[in-house]
């Protein structure tokens, strides 16, 4: 049985060059330059089966949030039309609706009646709620007081037993730390094995493929590939993998406003600045991106992530570890990043969420997947062959003997442990 | 109206469905659930959802200050002793045999009420904008909980009005009833305007200084500070209009003077009332869709 039927969904938005809000303004932008239409979503048509764990990937901004938004009724399509049945609880964004004055408590029953739970439900699910988030202590502290941490798992906590029949989830298990995400997963397993229909978006491809049996790959609003997870993830890191060596994000003449900077392209290069797109480990990468800044900006900052094939970040690079910020100023720039020795196994890696801020933090671009490069075995600095998965990192390790050693080893491990 | 629509819209497809496919498929169509539901299923579908909506807005309101809840009272009070000793003692506004002071907080009780709840109302879709673009659930629950969340005040304030029956020695009488119904007809008509001023709110915030200008002249067009008797004859026919009046006059007259109400101007004052909740809600449910996109 279907949980979820939708037909040829399809979703326009309208972007008025200025942000409208006052009567006059808007309808002299009308007369002015009328209003760009632009599609995010375009004749999308898939099922859920009831008890299905299905999953949704793509880059950014491929409109992957839109028809999370669609499904849990917070939007609807400009075309085509939506069908479900059951209860649906969205993990959008937890804790939305907490009201900082009030205590865990008092929020735990507000935010669960958001969330469609009835009031003996929450009697029946309190204890386990609190003891899920482990605020036991803090139950009667107003909300404002908490740590973001805490604020965060009190919101999944709560959205995490409301029981729905379809369960919507987006990217929100990167709250708390990995024993909570942890938990968070098995939670959502649970929600699963209980004969629910789970909806899962994420960019840990890890996850989707052991999470989900199906999966729909979303490029540009379109479906781009309907199927097991396993292939769709394989589509997925295939369609990346095409971008190597260069990738265009954004044209030249992209337009930008005075405080505004967009990331124009990315490229992996060795030290001498020779492009390149294959590294032996120990070799020295430089990340290159050039950046399209307005003439007032001038302080910026950028990080990256690297993911290997499986979608597990790796590494997380941020300009702010080395400089307090980057300094551009106006027009064009190139901005560099060098990792002296990469220490990456031998694998197919992928450059993620390339970001560019200001140094207040303020997002500026920031990119989805988009740059591929591959880590080969050999070279000049290992002698061994190291196996593909073995692990993550390759350390250079010094080893040291030192003979007629007295002390026996076993009562140091004995103690240490 | 729009619900209705799509749902015969809905109906006749499926009747073009069912007639050439299986029967087990149509069993599989007739199991989708609607997914806007129309507005008496949400009153009772959401209620404990509006319930503790109302209780959020009630504790944040008076949480961390000192007189707490005592300043759903002091308000209409410190407005009634202003207006005594200016219309009593600097000029003379004649109220007949009712002392002015509960002449005049009879009537500004349900104006305060009626002022905030309009206020609150226009807000509260731009204020909850962080649960609408994350999480659905009908939008008319907003504005409906914070006119709600004011009658809590007016509870409170209509208690308050106990000491000042004995202190002037109001009698007590059977019409003293009528309240009730005149009530909700406020409640109506201040739905409804909330309503549709929260809709419109989200496109064009020019509503926010709008509402103020707005109650300021309707608090001068009502018979709240002096009595209806003081309004010229031939003006009132265009006065009437104003389905406040009748109401405030209402009040006046079966809750101090035990005399039944005007019941051809309170009539007038009933239809436009629901009128007004009928179009309000007709214009947020139009708007409604591009809520979230919009805020």
């Amino acid at each position: 049985m279907k949980a979820i039927s939708v037909e040829d969904v399809s979703k326009k938005f309208k972007l008025s060059h200025r942000q409208s809000g006052s009567l006059v303004r808007s309808v002299w932008d009308l007369i002015r330059h009328g209003r760009e239409e632009f599609w995010a979503l375009k004749d999308i048509t898939f099922d859920v089966n009831q008890g299905e764990a299905f999953g949704i990937i793509g880059r950014n901004g491929a409109g992957k949030s839109t028809i999370l938004k669609l499904l849990s009724n917070i939007m609807q399509p400009t075309n085509g039309r939506i069908r479900s049945r059951g209860r649906i609880s969205s993990l959008i964004e937890v804790g939305a609706g907490f009201h900082p004055d009030m205590t865990g408590r008092e929020n735990i029953y507000l935010n669960g009646s958001i969330l469609g739970m009835t009031r003996s439900e929450i009697d029946r699910k309190y204890d386990e709620i609190v003891a899920f988030a482990e605020l036991e202590k803090f139950v009667d502290t107003p909300v404002k007081r908490y740590s973001s941490g805490m604020y965060a798992r009190l919101g999944f906590a709560v959205a995490a037993y409301v029981d729905p029949e379809i369960l919507i989830v987006d990217e929100v298990l990167s709250v708390g730390d990995t024993g909570f995400q942890a938990r968070c997963i098995s939670r959502m397993n649970d929600v699963y094995k209980q004969g629910s229909t789970v909806i899962f978006v994420s960019h840990n491809l890890n996850l989707v493929t052991r999470l989900c049996q199906r999966a729909m790959l979303l490029e540009k609003g379109h479906v781009a590939f309907l199927g097991p997870a396993q292939s769709a993830v394989k589509a997925y890191s295939k369609a990346i993998q095409s971008n190597t060596g260069q990738v265009t994000l954004h044209d030249t003449h992209t337009p930008v406003s005075d405080s505004e900077g967009s990331i124009l392209s990315a490229y992996t290069t060795r030290s001498d600045g020779s492009a390149c797109s294959s590294f032996f480990i120990g070799e020295t990468i430089v990340i290159n991106a050039v950046v399209k800044a307005g003439s007032s900006l001038r302080k910026v900052q950028m990080s990256f992530i690297v993911r290997n094939d499986l979608g597990t970040g790796v590494l997380h690079c941020m300009s702010q570890d080395d400089l307090p910020y980057l300094d551009i100023s106006g027009g064009l720039a190139k901005i560099s990043a060098t990792i002296p020795e990469i220490c990456l196994y031998p694998g197919e890696y992928v450059l993620d969420e390339i970001w560019l801020a200001t140094s207040t933090g303020e997002t500026l671009d920031c990119t989805g997947p988009c740059l591929r490069f591959t880590v080969a075995e050999g070279g000049p600095f290992i002698k061994r062959s190291l196996a593909k998965h073995a692990a993550l990192i390759y350390e250079p390790t010094f080893w040291q003997v030192e003979s007629q050693v007295e002390t026996s080893v076993d009562d140091n491990t004995a103690a240490t442990a | 109206m729009k619900t209705t629509r799509s749902l015969t819209k809905q109906t006749e497809t499926l009747q073009a469905d069912c007639s050439d496919s299986q029967i087990d498929q149509r069993m599989d169509e007739e199991e989708w659930e609607e997914r806007k539901p129309g507005p008496l299923r949400i009153l009772i579908q959401h209620h404990e959802l509006i319930e503790n909506l109302i209780l959020r807005d009630i504790r944040s309101r008076y949480k961390q200050s000192v007189l707490g809840i005592a300043w759903a009272l002091l308000t209409p009070f410190a407005m009634m002793l202003v207006f005594t000793i200016v219309f009593s003692h600097i000029a003379r506004v004649n109220t007949g045999s009712i002392p002015y002071p509960i002449f005049s907080y009879i009537a500004l009780l349900p104006w305060t009420f009626f002022n905030q709840g309009v206020t609150t109302g226009a807000e509260s879709l731009t204020s909850n904008f962080n649960l609408i673009t994350k999480i659905y659930f009908p939008r008319e629950v907003f504005p409906l909980v914070a006119v709600l969340g004011k009658a809590v005040d007016l509870g409170l304030g209509i208690l308050a009005l106990i000491p000042l029956y004995i202190f002037y020695h109001i009698h007590i009488t059977w019409l003293m009833v009528i309240v009730v119904p005149v009530l909700v007809m406020q409640i109506c008509l201040m739905l409804g305007i909330a309503l549709l001023l929260s809709s419109i709110n989200v496109f064009y915030r020019d509503i926010r200084h709008i509402v103020p200008l707005l109650l300021q002249v309707w608090f001068f067009m009502t018979p709240i500070i002096y009595p209806l008797n003081m309004v010229p004859k031939r003006y009132m026919g265009i006065y009437m209009l104003n389905p406040m009046a009748s109401m405030m006059d209402t009040y006046r007259r079966v809750a101090l003077l035990g005399q039944s109400p005007m019941w051809d101007y309170l009539g007038l004052a009933a239809i436009m009332s629901i009128i007004a909740l009928i179009t309000g809600y007709c214009v947020f449910k139009r708007q409604e869709p591009a809520f979230a996109e919009i805020i």
